[in-house]
């Protein structure tokens, strides 16, 4: 239903703010294609669905956030062990739970990260509290006004970071060992386990990868609008939709779909109606998995 | 490590027993606590609420219990945790009235689960004051439910008046796309007419929602010049940074929901100067709030400033020990029914005049409150 | 590694049907534990068709949550603005979660596991939404009160011990469907659809309509779930129908097993009653509960149920029963 606007006169839609929407956009974008990316890690190497890949995006904010609260540690550092912070839990994560349990299959894992979410969650209520953290901006700047619009640095920055991010990784994948034994484990586990791929440690690395990827999109959101110990969850479904719109097993299309989900929501916000705009993303998403079952940019058809 | 003198042999021990014994004695003999039932969603998306409310809940417990009790009798709570579920509400409200002793409930931190257990409470005939306030206008007609947040139509009427005083006659409204905003909404365009003001753009956004700068600036384009706010956290200091980003520096109001440290956390210097229709000013309590402020600070002396919430928290269970007071024992729900349906009371967040026409409390319990220097101090 | 022998034996299915037909004689006088019988009824009504779906054929459907809702809002808003009986609410529940179902189940089905996870939840997701923005019609997110009891002429089922014996007189019949159906062929060629389609399309079993009668019955199943759940409460609003409740059901599946019927009964159990044992603990709950399902997940690979099985074959019993008629396979 359409929000009653000033009745008397129907203002044209300004050009600028089109532009807004669109910065907008990006910008959930950029949060959304780093969760994205950190599923199409996991999801490569290991076949898990990792549930608790929102809960990284929590961590890394919190931790970052409370340094920086209650022990006036300055910005950067408190994002770089925010980071840290979640990368470490990745490594937890990676080596007691997900390791033992990978032979008993994808619905096993699943429920085991889910298991997880769920208590990186309530643990994190206990400790940080029902209120909100928030983080300075990192580039103490002033927003920076394009054609009307107005973008903060804030925002720049983590749209900056998600392609740095997403360059720097395919070059990992690429040209490093360790990349592209991710790579070969993505493909066929047993034929990379037989070509002397250490399968299980390359497992690890994915999760802590995919922890530090949502530990800086967290540390880097916290600026934006503050973390608590409640965004794990909406994170891990956005992000998640955001990968399957990708096409999961591709990173680029993790990415990609990230800044197309964040834009699509944007625009039917600001055009339709923002009560739909997180129906209108998923309304899309299924017609694309109509005619795309593997989303958009889906590399390979793997059987996981 | 610590080195006490013992006690010498036998005759120590004796006393000792003698001693143990009696003090067994008195405990059997102390008396029985008033039972009260909690169902507070202490976990979930709306955890922040029902924590507070608990805050406010255990103050109010505490305080009692030191000057005596209830006629001898202290009050314990009965807690329990929603997790924000209205159907889990309901199991634990039907788990909490079949026990005879529990005399009253309260809790239920927001629309869904106040709701399902005022509707509870209706059926079962079990009094239930909740440190929120009324979803539908049938509620009004509910004998077994109280409420103790002032209702939306009375905040509009209060934000619509204060907008004329000031002389502002376009209004712009940023509101959450839920319940909560659409109720604000409807009361907002309902009266607003009759104060003179127009309200030239309304745009909505979700909780979840990151940014709002698509809306406000459509907001921005209709040229207000006056600002309503009507969301809740985080989303609404949310709103209000965009707001500073956006440079729009019109006055803006926010009703209840954003008067808590979060707004100010989490917004910054984006808060500064936001009026609110609060219930209490952390930073500078009226008279009746005192008592409950020094308990707040006495129990909790990191967050010496109490807000709304806490303090109707406090409020509900103070409602519930006026109305015990003024009836004689044995208590049984239906008399303390009849006594709350009856109450005046000044409370620390609201100030009840409950009657068999109005259950909600009076709207001289807004108190109009801006945030300075971080603070909630009283407006002007 | 899956599990697939279906060890009901007949002595259990009648232990359980005697059970669950004299509790109420015990704990007629507890209103709390007859509100949480009447819950595991629920639950386990909805848990069925996820096991059919999921359990058997091996889908990964998160819509249960979806139909568990459209079943709920069809009647609650029948029997409210139009006056409908409510025992023909119900029925209304079951044909328009049957048919959204069978709608549904066409273009998604073809999905493969995790984009079959994605769009299910999408699809629940939207319907929420959906719910949320027509407060004229569904009464938005605070809901609608006051729904009618059902009754059949002069009987209602108004007190908690009758609603029990409704609820459970659904949820034993959905049981029974269930067992014959994962005895017959149609069992069968769903556990061959599980292990590989292209293998059981190659003897012959014709997947697309397998798979689509499961989602739709499973849909069934849940859509009148829903209408006795609000019916029983006398209110309804969108809080129950959000993704959670879908990944819920999976929860019980885990804990309990997800491939016998007993094992969804025993996780509809613990996963009703926890969270309302835990509820005394505050801020605590959730943790805790989180901890015990992790436990449950990582030590019990195949439920409790496949624990309690595994356990019956380590010691002497089953060799009785492997000989006898009483293996059902």
């Amino acid at each position: 239903m359409r929000p009653p606007t000033n009745s008397a006169e129907e203002q044209p839609m300004s050009s600028s703010t089109i532009l807004q929407f669109l910065f907008s956009g990006l910008t959930s974008g950029a949060l959304y294609a780093f969760v994205a990316l950190g599923f199409s890690v996991t999801y490569s190497s290991s076949g898990v669905v990792n549930f608790a890949q929102g809960q990284f995006v929590m961590l890394g904010g919190l931790v970052a956030a409370s340094l920086n609260t209650l022990f006036d540690l300055p910005v950067l550092p408190s994002m770089l062990l925010g980071t840290a912070a979640a990368a470490l839990t990745g490594l937890v994560v990676g080596r007691v739970f997900i390791l033992p349990i990978l032979k008993l299959g994808e619905f096993r894992l699943i429920l085991v990260t889910l298991g997880i979410s769920l208590f990186l969650e309530a643990i994190a209520l206990l400790i940080w509290g029902t209120d909100p953290w928030a983080l300075p901006s990192l580039l103490d700047l002033e927003p920076f006004r394009i054609g009307g619009a107005s973008l903060s640095s804030d925002s720049v920055l983590i749209i900056v970071m998600t392609f740095t991010t997403l360059a720097g990784f395919t070059a990992f994948v690429r040209y490093t060992r360790w990349g592209r034994a991710m790579r070969a484990t993505s493909i066929d586990r047993t034929v990379a386990s037989s070509l002397g791929v250490n399968v299980p440690l390359t497992i690890v690395l994915a999760f802590v990868l995919s922890a530090v990827f949502g530990g800086v999109a967290g540390a880097l959101l916290t600026p934006l609008i503050a973390t608590g110990s409640q965004v794990g969850m909406l994170m891990t479904l956005k992000g998640f939709t955001a990968a399957v719109l990708g096409g999961i097993s591709s990173p680029m299309g993790a990415v990609i779909g990230g800044f197309l989900l964040g834009v699509i929501e944007a625009f039917a916000g600001g055009f339709i109606s923002s009560a739909y705009q997180n129906a209108i993303g998923l309304a899309i998403l299924i017609l694309l998995l109509m005619f795309r079952p593997e989303g958009l940019f889906t590399l390979t058809t793997r059987r996981a | 490590m610590f080195h006490f003198a013992k006690p010498e042999g036998k005759r120590w021990r004796g006393l000792a027993a003698i001693a143990a014994s009696l003090l067994l004695l008195a405990r059997a003999e102390a008396a029985e606590p008033i039972l009260i039932g909690s169902v507070m969603d202490l976990t979930g998306p709306v955890a922040t609420l029902g924590q507070y409310a608990k805050r406010g809940a255990d103050v109010a417990v505490k305080e009692i219990n030191a000057e005596g009790g209830i006629n001898g009798r202290p009050i314990e709570l009965v807690s329990m945790n929603s997790e924000s579920k209205s159907d889990l509400a309901t199991s634990l409200g039907v788990r909490l009235a079949a026990r005879p002793d529990v005399l009253a409930l309260i809790g239920g931190n927001f629309g869904s689960t106040q709701y399902a257990l005022s509707a509870l409470a209706e059926r079962q005939k079990i009094p239930f004051v909740t440190p929120t306030g009324l979803v539908t206008d049938e509620q009004r007609t509910w004998k077994h439910c109280f409420f103790t947040l002032v209702d939306f139509s009375d905040v509009a009427k209060v934000m619509l008046n204060y907008a004329r005083e000031k002389g502002y006659k376009r209004l712009g409204l940023m509101r959450l796309e839920r319940e909560y905003g659409e109720l604000g909404a409807k009361f907002l365009h309902q009266y607003a007419k009759e104060y003179g003001v127009e309200i030239v753009a309304e745009e909505r956004g979700a909780d979840g929602d990151r940014d709002f700068t698509a809306q406000l600036s459509k907001i921005r384009d209709a040229k207000p010049d006056f600002l309503v706010v009507w969301f809740a956290n985080p989303g609404g200091s949310l709103v209000l940074k965009n707001v500073k980003q956006l440079g729009l520096t019109i006055p803006m109001i926010a009703p209840v929901s954003m008067d808590s440290v979060a707004t100010v956390k989490v917004a910054g210097s984006a808060a500064e100067g936001l009026i609110l229709t609060a219930q209490i000013a952390g930073g500078q309590v009226l008279e009746r709030q005192k008592a409950f402020a020094t308990g707040y600070a006495a129990t909790y002396p990191d967050t010496p400033q109490p807000n709304s919430f806490e303090a109707v928290g406090y409020d509900v269970v103070k409602i519930i020990a006026a109305a015990l007071k003024t009836i004689q024992p044995p208590y049984s729900r239906e008399k303390l029914r009849d006594a709350i349906a009856s109450l005046q009371y000044d409370g620390a967040g609201a100030v009840i005049r409950y009657s068999a026409t109005k259950n909600d409390p009076t709207q001289d319990g807004i108190v109009l409150t801006q945030i300075k220097n971080g603070e909630f101090v009283l407006l002007k | 590694m899956r599990d697939l022998a279906h060890f009901q034996p007949r002595w259990m299915s009648f232990a359980l049907c005697l059970v669950a037909a004299s509790l109420p004689l015990l704990i007629s006088q507890h209103p709390n534990f007859m509100n949480l019988a009447i819950l595991v009824g629920i639950y386990y009504s909805v848990c069925i068709g996820l096991s059919l779906i999921f359990g058997i054929g091996g889908q990964l459907s998160l819509a249960q949550a979806a139909f568990y809702g459209i079943g709920a809002y069809t009647s609650a808003l029948l029997s409210t603005k139009l006056g409908l009986p409510v025992f023909l609410s119900f029925a209304a529940a079951a044909v328009a979660s049957g048919v959204i179902g069978w709608v549904l189940a066409a273009p998604i089905l073809r999905l493969r596991t995790v984009y079959l996870a994605m769009a299910t939840l999408a699809f629940g997701e939207i319907l929420v939404t959906l719910i949320r923005e027509n407060r004229e019609i569904t009464g938005g997110s605070t809901g609608i009160i006051n729904l009618p009891t059902p009754t059949l002429g002069a009987f209602s089922f108004d007190t908690p011990v009758r609603y029990y014996y409704l609820v459970w007189t659904f949820a034993l019949l959905a049981a029974w469907i269930a067992h014959n159906i994962i005895k017959s062929r149609v069992g069968a060629g769903l556990r061959a659809i599980s292990d590989s389609e292209i293998g059981a399309a190659s003897c012959g079993v014709d997947v697309v309509r397998y798979k689509t009668w499961m989602f739709v019955l499973g849909a069934i199943f849940a859509g009148v779930a829903g209408a006795l759940y609000v019916h029983y409460l006398s209110f309804i609003s969108p809080d129950s129908y959000s993704a959670n409740f879908s990944i819920l059901m999976v929860m019980i599946l885990a804990i309990g097993g997800r491939t016998s019927l007993i094992g969804a009964f025993l996780g509809a159990v613990i996963v009703t009653t926890l969270p309302v044992a835990l509820a005394g603990y505050d801020a605590y709950s959730p943790l805790l509960f989180s901890i015990l399902f992790l436990a449950a997940v990582m030590f019990l690979p195949d439920g409790i149920a496949g624990a309690a099985r595994s356990s019956l074959i380590d010691t002497g019993w089953s060799r009785k029963w492997r000989s006898g008629k009483e293996f059902n396979q």
